[in-house]
């Protein structure tokens, strides 16, 4: 079965409010604090001003919930990082705009900065893809150089049989570094 | 074409003098000079009478984007249409990211039109889903007139339709199936092809994967004196000596390959035709392969070199013989040093791509293009009307120079890949402003970069400086939700959006759409979603069609044609302006919000 993308929430208000208190809160949650001050430069406060017991209300609420696929849901907050198990996707939703309300209230505008939110977007999460052909072409190629497919076995793709020893495949390894 | 086109007003004053009636002879004589599809809009809204005779003259339409209209509405506007275009899935479906089952079904098209279009002698369909049943209903009804068929990017058919259309449409002159998914039944629509046609004059069957017999092409070339262009599915060269000797008139050929590399005796006596100026291909040349077309690069105008194993350094012997290129197409091993010598070879140089090549760890090809290589074919290729390049790095100063010495640039497309960890010089704000600014004639825009890549303030200048550019394909762009607005604002001519990997907000994308007054087609995937697209509302309006694919863990189930899950695990936004109502066949995945 596939694991789901983990769902990243990342709640930057424009008020550096004194996280630090509510950092310590989470710990016992069995977050991996990092010692940095800052991920990316992104300041994230309203999350921490939530207040811890309210947003364990919100996650470990409901116990009878099916454990369905659920990823775990990773919170940045003020340089500090938290993981939880066994929220879905509504729980992240609810929580999410709860922070959106929180900040709000404060007056703070609720930006989500380009480089951040992409930042937790992990590179492989949106790659860039190829066209077909071109992908077939340097799957192709990552054979031919490392010595599988047809080729090495002397078989065209006409299924005609080629002069295809691993002589002629050693030589064009040595030709394409030799061109290099 | 004819001479001038007489102002539409004062034309009117003109023919409307003496008797009342004006004969209809003589406008539709005016209306015949008239091509271009945008004075053909013009001139069928100053009377009815004139729409009525556009509606009536009209050769050719292009539908871009088949749920927009239905078909019967089309026929019942054009009904003496010679030649039609429609156009399927959204590009993305290129690039693996749109399922198989989008939909883009030719079959009402063909069953409503291919009999009452009296005049149908052209079609072209782009990444639609046709089947065999639905060539042969085409066939039945127009296959005696038919000149032009072209399937792009097609899929849901096989060789049996071919072999139809071999046999039934003489008067066949194009046969387009470039990129289909083609089901291999068997070579004989190539024999029927070369045994029952004498009039061909373009065969493209490039970049399938269909077998054919080399005997059957050198039956075409004999039958089909008028054979300009073949490009075709690969095969190997060595077996395609007799086809390139006996089509003289032969001036394009895609699709040879070389599949015994280092065995460059088999491949001496390839012989290419007298006039052959496009070449594309030769799959697997390496340095030892590249003589065999040492004779004829002072002649090639067009040369795809993106299947070779050509180094950086072969690409430069290479291109140094070739003066006379307008068209190159390459993988980014040609490398910056490659890049110089375009830049000082090919003066002529028209359009440029330059493709993504193996960049897997352990696979990496040497080369990469860069700011230096971009700067270089700027000021070298004057000329230039199409860039579109997967670069490593770039810099401000690369894309000013783009637009200070690339004036007729039409269409420019930059990708930046994300490999290198630190690229020299990063917002591009400035530089895209300068390039906007400058290429005046740009209609068309992609930017693809990766996160800080281009500030608001940069989203914002694109917008500002869109001029007439009708379409825009842009990725991770912008920092913000207002960023967006601010772009939105400036792009009055903008007609097609596609926007990837972008931190917008839902709300901000309603909102943004509503800004944009020409805007008539916008897709998204990778973004701010939430489970039910509930605040793209904001952009309803009569005719608006928004259809929403929601965030779903489902999706990792989707399967492509091929077997593949689907890659697409983010939602997706379609919305466009439909004069059909609601799309009748949406797979599942799909959810139309509006029209409800």
């Amino acid at each position: 079965m596939p694991s789901m993308a983990p769902v990243e929430l990342d709640f930057l208000g424009l008020r550096p409010a004194a996280a630090a208190a509510a950092a310590a809160d989470h710990n016992h949650h069995g977050s991996t604090t990092s010692s940095s001050s800052s991920i990316r430069g992104m300041k994230t406060s309203a999350i921490a001003s939530i207040g811890a017991h309210q947003l364990r209300r919100v996650i470990v609420g409901d116990v009878e919930a099916p454990p369905k696929q659920q990823a775990p849901m990773t919170v940045f907050y003020n340089g500090a990082v938290a993981t939880f198990d066994g929220v879905s996707q509504f729980k992240a939703e609810a929580i999410m705009k709860m922070a959106m309300e929180v900040t709000t209230s404060n007056g703070g505008r609720v930006v989500v900065r380009g480089d951040a939110f992409a930042g937790n977007l992990s590179k492989d999460d949106m790659p860039l893809t190829r066209t077909k052909s071109l992908q077939q072409f340097l799957q192709k190629r990552k054979e031919r150089l490392s010595g599988l497919g047809p080729y090495q076995l002397g078989m065209g793709p006409g299924g005609t049989s080629r002069v295809g020893a691993a002589t002629t495949n050693k030589s064009f390894h040595v030709k394409e570094e030799a061109a290099a | 074409m004819g001479g001038e086109v007489p102002e539409p007003r004062r034309l009117s004053r003109a023919l409307s003098f003496g008797c009342g009636a004006v004969p209809e002879e003589a406008l539709h004589l005016v209306f015949c000079y008239v091509d271009d599809p945008r004075d053909r809009e013009a001139a069928s809204l100053v009377c009815r009478r004139w729409h009525r005779i556009d509606a009536l003259s009209r050769k050719h339409v292009t539908v871009g984007f088949c749920y927009a209209v239905e078909p019967a509405r089309l026929l019942a506007r054009f009904p003496r249409l010679e030649s039609l275009a429609l156009k399927g899935r959204p590009r993305a479906a290129m690039y693996g990211l749109i399922p198989e089952d989008f939909g883009a079904y030719a079959a009402p098209w063909v069953a409503q039109l291919a009999a009452p279009l009296d005049c149908l002698k052209a079609l072209h369909l782009r990444r639609m889903t046709v089947t065999d049943q639905d060539i042969a209903m085409l066939v039945r009804a127009r296959g005696h007139m038919l000149q032009v068929l072209k399937l792009d990017k097609c899929s849901g058919f096989s060789t049996d339709a071919l072999r139809l259309v071999a046999r039934s449409c003489r008067s066949l002159r194009t046969l387009f199936l470039e990129e289909c998914t083609i089901a291999d039944e068997g070579s004989e629509w190539l024999h029927e092809l070369a045994v029952n046609n004498s009039v061909l004059v373009s065969l493209n069957f490039y970049m399938t994967e269909l077998k054919v017999e080399p005997a059957d092409l050198e039956l075409l070339a004999k039958n089909c004196k008028s054979l300009i262009s073949l490009k075709m599915s690969e095969c190997d060269l060595s077996d395609l000596i007799g086809f390139l000797q006996t089509s003289k008139a032969l001036q394009e050929f895609a699709g040879g390959a070389f599949f015994e590399v280092g065995e460059y005796t088999n491949y001496e006596k390839v012989k290419f035709p007298p006039r052959l100026c496009f070449l594309g291909g030769l799959t697997f040349m390496g340095k030892n392969e590249m003589p065999v077309i040492f004779p004829y690069s002072a002649m090639l105008k067009k040369l795809d070199l993106q299947y070779t194993f050509l180094t950086t350094e072969d690409h430069c012997q290479l291109i140094a013989k070739c003066p006379n290129l307008l068209v190159l197409e390459v993988r980014n091993v040609i490398g910056d040093r490659g890049l110089e010598v375009v830049g000082d070879t090919c003066k002529k140089l028209r359009r440029l791509r330059i493709e993504r090549g193996d960049d897997d760890p352990g696979q990496e090809e040497q080369g990469g293009v860069s700011q230096i290589g971009l700067t270089a074919v700027a000021v070298g290729c004057r000329e230039l009307e199409y860039i579109a390049a997967y670069v490593s790095d770039i810099t401000n100063g690369a894309l000013e120079s783009i637009g200070t010495f690339c004036k007729n640039l039409y269409d420019f497309r930059l990708v930046l890949l994300d490999k290198q960890k630190k690229i020299t010089d990063l917002p591009l704000d400035n530089g895209v402003r300068a390039l906007l600014r400058n290429c005046t004639k740009l209609r068309r825009f992609a930017f693809y970069l990766r996160p800080g890549g281009l500030s608001d303030v940069g989203l914002g200048y694109i917008g500002l400086h869109s001029g007439n550019i009708q379409y825009m394909l842009l990725g991770n762009v912008g920092e913000s939700d207002s960023g967006l607005i601010q772009f939105a604002m400036g792009c009055t001519k903008l007609r097609k959006l596609e926007l990837r990997s972008c931190c917008f907000s839902e709300r901000a994308l309603a909102v943004a759409v509503l800004q944009m007054p020409s805007l008539r087609y916008i897709w998204v995937q990778g973004y701010r979603a939430s489970q039910t697209g509930q605040d793209l509302m904001l952009m309803a309006r009569p005719y608006w069609n928004i259809e929403f694919a929601p965030p779903c863990p489902e999706s990792a189930y989707r399967v492509m044609a091929d077997g593949q899950p689907c890659v697409d695990t983010y939602a997706q936004v379609l919305a466009y302006y439909s004069l059909a109502g609601r799309r009748p066949d949406c797979p599942q995945w799909l959810v139309t919000l509006h029209p409800a």
